[in-house]
């Protein structure tokens, strides 16, 4: 895999040339800049955004958008334009339509009807109306008998030892 | 020629694991005692011998004996000893034999001593350890063997990945291998209940401390794991949402629900198959995860193919999949369901299995975002991304949906259908302190602009602060005010206290990640250049220095900050003698409670050393969420000492 990585980087450090990119210019918004790296996956390594890395493809890419940028585009017509150029892969998320639907709506649809069912079988049985005691020997006048009763020992705790 | 010998005693290993599973189900056939107690003695000495082969790996790596080939390709001659030693664990073959020698040895102990009520489960569980030993060791003898001989013997070998020498990655690997190996336990009780069709009163108990003894070393090891990340990466982040970080929370995630459901199952005798369903996701997942970045399919479908380990992990994955499915559809309606129904209503049981639930839909969430790619690649071969903002998308609103439940369900008491006065009044006056503390926090930082994510977050990690605090009080209302009663008889519930103080913590940590900061600076000698209110000043040239097998240069850095030396800080990096082509970040990191200063080193001007060029960090938070995981750590272990949770007969 490491030997493939370094391929790639030959590759292209051959079919690029790079442009000096210290800082940013002052007509570019930071902001947004930041927003549209961060949406950009670095290609050679595994998790991050160009803009958490400094390998030579991602120092490409991030010079890219710079000049785009400064071209005032837009933040849709940037990411279209890397997803034109190295395909949907290099957004760090797939857009919004088509099958890529399912990532979205399945845990909301989860989170609904999962949520759904537990309040339904929480509330079926009579709900917080019921008698807690219907379903134990005890009475009212028991438990408050009891309590009482345990109120009284408690008032006498200190003499008490554990 | 060593080398072998540890084939051999494997070999061995497998035939023992073949005898011992046909044995164990057998005895239970035939109610043959002394078949069992063979299968089991089989089990110890399945352990023994990978002991045996574990140790001479270790050997050979010690005596640098390239004639075998794990060894060439993971050590040289100028490694030092303890990365010598923890190179065992570097790469495929020796960590399939770490988690191999974890897995025996927690079948041994756990059937060597167990609780007097669970003998009737205990021949299953054997026949099921023996079972993934089977398999295990079929593939260290196969596809993952550590002991390919390598003629004739190399005079070097080619030498240890240096990303990898580093001290918490020679932790990393045997806490996480040993929290998966953990859940074997589990899985295997619950799949014995399945098998003998009841929970015998004992389950719970074994379940319980094999189950959080594993979610203490997962949590550990994924901490390292992250803390790992922040120093050894220098990318200025510790949680990347890839795919291997991911396989391994993905456990994290179900064993968390599984104590929480075992702790719902020992209040209420009852939510007993959904404990045995957890119990068997999470030992799946620990595979699972493997499977995953072991096979190389994350990086590429294709790549997978052309792996033998993939293929076979596969066949492995879905016949667990399938007979522990089929097992349960078959058998799982023959344990019994509790006799009481008490549970309605708005009821600390409902919030608790609604906090279960958003952890469960977690895990879900993140099963997508892992695999999704992958479907996209073979269905619709069509290559796509799934990183860290679909993830982050979801997280702020799990995360604060666990704290509204914690919060509400650390007031309440078991068994009450409705919400009881005074855990009202708590929650109100909870509330009502944290809406104000986050008032507070507000107009102090409202100079600067804030995330509305950010202020929601603080203010529900302070009610959830302030409702354990209350719920801490109703309980020592409950007994009286004598604190040593907590600690002598609900040590278990002192431990979630701190465990659920961990995730209010973690919750304020993670925050930090909204006001992080960065820059990349050049530097020169004598000139001293100010970012977020610190002046950063070099002192000195670059110095390259000798250290073991690689060259470090270091960069001495003084921090000020109002005139006033904060740090000292040295950013490096490192160029090993076995690898010319690439240096490796040694940042540097100075932390104080609220946030990190983090430097890295990026590159300086060659022939005068006197100008270099790092990348400064301000990372809020992130010592916050290394206590937290201490706190959450501790928790754990201080429930894993309740004394009265734990307490069975015990047969030897």
């Amino acid at each position: 895999m490491f030997m493939k990585i370094k391929l790639i980087f030959i590759l292209i450090l051959i079919s690029f040339t790079s442009f000096a990119a210290d800082g940013l210019d002052e007509n570019i918004d930071p902001k947004l800049y930041k927003e549209i790296a961060g949406q950009l996956r670095c290609p050679s390594c595994q998790g991050m955004s160009v803009l958490e890395s400094d390998a030579n493809f991602s120092v490409q890419i991030k010079d890219e958008v710079k000049r785009q940028l400064l071209q005032k585009k837009e933040k849709n017509e940037i990411l279209r334009f890397f997803s034109e150029r190295y395909g949907i892969w290099i957004l760090r998320q797939p857009p919004m339509h088509g099958y890529h639907l399912i990532i979205w709506l399945l845990p909301v649809a989860f989170l609904l009807l999962g949520g759904g069912a537990i309040i339904w079988f929480f509330g079926r049985s009579k709900g917080g109306k019921r008698d807690p005691y219907e379903s134990s020997h005890m009475t009212k006048e028991i438990v408050n008998h009891m309590k009482k009763e345990l109120n009284k020992r408690r008032g006498q705790r200190s003499e008490l030892r554990e | 020629m060593v080398a072998n010998f540890g084939f051999f005693l494997l070999f061995l290993a497998l035939n023992l694991s073949i005898y011992g599973f046909f044995a164990s189900f057998l005895s239970v056939r035939l109610k043959h005692y002394k078949l069992f107690l063979s299968a089991k003695h089989a089990l110890h000495a399945v352990s023994l011998l990978t002991v045996g082969a574990s140790m001479i790996l270790v050997a050979l790596f010690v005596l640098r004996d390239y004639s075998a080939f794990y060894v060439y390709k993971h050590s040289s001659n100028d490694l030092p000893l303890f990365y010598t030693i923890t190179a065992f664990w570097a790469s495929l073959e020796g960590s399939h034999l770490l988690w191999t020698l974890l897995l025996t040895l927690c079948g041994s102990l756990s059937v060597k001593v167990y609780a007097a009520e669970n003998k009737q489960l205990i021949p299953f569980v054997l026949g099921i350890y023996h079972l993934v030993m089977v398999w295990m060791l079929y593939m260290a003898i196969t596809h993952s063997d550590p002991f390919i001989v390598n003629l004739p013997k190399p005079e070097n070998g080619t030498g240890m990945n240096e990303l990898l020498q580093n001290p918490l990655m020679a932790v990393h690997p045997p806490l996480l291998f040993m929290g998966y190996a953990a859940l074997v336990v589990p899985f295997a009780y619950g799949l014995a209940t399945l098998f003998y069709g009841d929970i015998p009163v004992g389950f719970l108990k074994s379940i319980r401390r094999w189950t959080l003894f594993a979610w203490i070393l997962l949590t550990a090891s994924i901490a390292l794991g992250g803390v790992w990340a922040y120093v050894e990466l220098g990318w200025g982040g510790y949680w990347a949402w890839d795919p291997v970080e991911n396989s391994s929370f993905l456990p994290w995630l179900v064993v968390t629900a599984l104590i929480h459901t075992l702790i719902l199952q020992e209040k209420f005798d009852d939510f007993k198959k959904l404990s045995i369903i957890l119990c068997l996701i999470g030992f799946f997942l620990t595979f699972f995860g493997t499977f995953l970045t072991r096979s190389g399919i994350i990086s590429s479908v294709h790549s997978f193919a052309d792996s033998t380990i993939g293929p076979n992990y596969l066949i492995f994955l879905s016949l667990v999949a399938v007979l522990s499915l089929i097992l349960y559809g078959l058998r799982a309606y023959i344990i019994p369901s509790g006799t009481n129904k008490n549970f309605s209503g708005i009821s600390k049981e409902f919030f608790m299995v609604m906090g279960l639930f958003i952890l469960f839909a977690f895990f879900v969430i993140v099963f997508i975002g892992t695999v999704f790619p992958l479907l996209s690649e073979v269905m619709m071969s069509e290559k796509i991304s799934i990183q860290a903002p679909y993830f982050n998308t979801f997280a702020p609103y799990v995360g604060f949906l666990l704290a509204l439940g914690i919060a509400v369900s650390v007031l309440l008491p078991y068994g009450e259908p409705r919400l009881t006065n005074i855990g009202i009044r708590v929650a109100i006056a909870a509330a009502v302190i944290s809406l104000l503390l986050t008032g507070v926090i507000y107009f102090q930082i409202a100079h600067s602009s804030v995330e509305p994510l950010e202020i929601i977050g603080y203010s529900l990690s302070l009610f959830v602060l302030a409702s354990l605090v209350g719920g801490l009080f109703l309980k020592l209302k409950n007994i009286g005010f004598r604190i040593g009663g907590l600690f002598h008889y609900r040590l278990a519930y002192v431990g979630s206290f701190v465990a659920h103080c961990g995730f209010v913590v973690m919750v304020i940590g993670l925050l930090g990640n909204y006001r992080k900061v960065e820059t990349d600076l050049v530097l020169e000698v004598g000139k001293p250049v100010v970012f977020a209110d610190y002046q950063f000043q070099m002192v000195k040239n670059v110095t390259p220095s000798h250290v073991d097998n690689h060259i470090l240069y270091s960069l001495p850095i003084e921090v000020k900050k109002g005139g006033e030396l904060v740090s000292r800080m040295t950013p490096s990096q490192s160029l090993y003698f076995t690898n010319r082509e690439q240096t490796f970040n040694e940042v540097a990191v100075s932390s104080n409670l609220w946030h990190d200063i983090y430097l890295v080193l990026k590159s300086w001007d060659e022939p005068s050393r006197s100008r270099a060029t790092v990348s400064i960090y301000i990372n809020p938070g992130v010592m916050l969420v290394w206590i937290a995981v201490i706190l959450m750590i501790l928790g754990g272990a201080i429930s894993l000492f309740d004394v009265h949770k734990n307490r069975v007969r015990w047969k030897v």
